[in-house]
């Protein structure tokens, strides 16, 4: 196994949610952890802190895509969607579905806010990290 | 164990049912939409006949004391474990002392709450299903009550990859299950039940009149329609004369015309033989849409041959097989 090999998937590593991954190939195996210092879960936190930082003078958050699939804004159960325009998403709160043939994941809000833009259409295709939604943050979280 | 926190009058332990005693007068029993009970049973992982809890009246809360994994099929009730909302059709993992809730489903009519590893109560005659007209089977063989604590065959956690979200599955009314239920009768808004239906033995026996009302009436599912049988609203069907009848063997599903003309579709705790006229027969693979029926809906029925009836089985054998063997059950055994 190349060193620019490894170098190379730690790098990708840093920038995915992946907590850990292990590679194995003929006569040698890989295992590669990320640092327990950056938080688990579904979204990108790495790409969230850009955002902070980036969008901090408006306030702007982002929730994204946990998966690759089709985005649904609603459950085919239940005819009202999750979120929508304007209402307020919780820490935790379903926003959307991720739908990968006959099986669906979930989309959580992980910081809370107003849902602002919604980037994608119901059965618009995603990619894992998209950016489903931006949020308008509440103002008392930044004061 | 499973603490029962709160529950209705209806709940109780099914599994696939009790089959090969029909001949000495014990019903079928098991749950009423074997769908969503194979599913729930799929989606853990678990053997196809675990018991599962039915729940036909909600809000329904139980407490875990041990960590597993758990599925909520059926009916699209709310689903909460402890704070935290997940969506119907959903296999999620529980740990000791959280509490799961189910409030009044937004559609459908019974859910089914799946453990890993399968509710483990007593097996009677070969099944865990509870017979509540006999009073035999299940947990103590009557409906679960507050207080109530089941053992269940807990399996350790699921694997890493399964995280603390789980997942879903679409639930199988919508998709091609939808678009069947368009050719049954949906395609002009109809928002009610549609279900096919073989030719009883003795539909010729009924005026052509009622014997067309059958498939063209919209049947209003009435408040006293239970596991035993459906007992339906609408135009009165007549026979062209009185006839009399022994009483013979019957199965869920038939659709039975008393002398007052309204029918009555038979359902798993039906008592096994009956002597009145059978208009038609609910073919089995359609059971299930009677009963994620709501009482006051609306069901009708679409006249189908044996052929269709047998392809419906298939086809719904098809669909949980899909499932079944899915990548992502790979992940989760």
């Amino acid at each position: 196994m190349e060193i620019a090999f490894i170098a190379e998937l730690i790098q990708h590593l840093q920038q995915s949610t992946i907590e850990e991954m292990e590679l194995r190939g003929q006569g040698c195996a890989l295992r590669l952890k990320a640092e327990q210092t950056r938080p688990s879960g579904g979204a990108l936190p790495a790409s969230k802190s850009q955002t902070l930082d980036s969008d901090k003078q408006s306030n702007k958050l982002v929730i994204r895509a946990t998966a690759l699939g089709f985005f649904e804004n609603q459950h085919p159960s239940n005819e009202q969607p999750f979120v929508a325009q304007g209402s307020e998403a919780r820490v935790g709160d379903i926003v959307g579905l991720v739908r990968q043939g006959r099986f669906f994941s979930v989309v959580r809000a992980e910081t809370e806010g107003h849902i602002g833009s919604m980037l994608k259409q119901n059965g618009e295709t995603v990619a894992f990290g998209d950016v489903l939604f931006e949020l308008n943050a509440r103002e008392r979280s930044y004061t | 164990m499973i603490e029962i926190l709160s529950t209705g009058p209806l709940c109780s332990v099914q599994d696939a049912g009790r089959r090969g005693y029909r001949k000495l007068g014990v019903s079928v029993s098991g749950s009423m939409d074997s769908l969503a009970f194979r599913i729930g049973n799929v989606m853990l992982g678990n053997v196809a006949n675990a018991a599962s809890i039915e729940i036909t009246v909600f809000p329904f809360r139980v407490r875990f004391t041990a960590k597993t994994r758990t599925a909520v099929t059926g009916a699209a009730c709310g689903i909460f474990l402890d704070e935290k909302a997940f969506p119907p059709w959903w296999c999620f993992e529980v740990n000791p002392g959280q509490v799961l809730t189910l409030t009044p489903p937004s559609s459908g009519a019974r859910a089914y709450l799946a453990v890993g590893g399968g509710i483990d109560v007593p097996e009677v005659l070969g099944s865990r299903s509870t017979d509540i007209k006999v009073g035999f089977g299940g947990f103590e063989g009557r409906c679960l009550r507050k207080g109530d604590r089941l053992a269940a065959n807990f399996v350790a956690e699921g694997s890493a990859a399964s995280g603390s979200d789980g997942f879903g599955v679409v639930p199988p009314c919508k998709g091609e299950f939808e678009r069947e239920s368009a050719r049954l009768g949906n395609a002009d808004g109809h928002a009610g039940t549609c279900a096919r239906v073989l030719v009883g033995p003795e539909y010729d026996s009924f005026t052509g009149t009622s014997a067309d009302q059958l498939w063209n009436a919209d049947w209003t599912l009435t408040p006293d329609s239970n596991r035993i049988g459906y007992r339906l609203d609408g135009p009165t069907i007549d026979l062209k004369s009185p006839i009399e009848m022994l009483s013979h063997g019957i199965v869920p599903g038939v659709i039975q015309v008393p002398p007052y003309g309204k029918p009555i579709v038979m359902m798993l705790d039906g008592q096994t033989s009956g002597g009145y006229p059978k208009i038609g027969t609910v073919i089995e693979a359609d059971l299930w849409r009677l009963a994620q029926a709501a009482l006051g809906s609306k069901i009708r029925f679409r006249r189908v041959e044996i052929d269709e009836a047998v392809a419906a089985s298939v086809a719904q054998e098809k669909f949980i097989q899909s499932i079944a063997n899915s990548q992502w059950r790979a992940g989760w055994k």
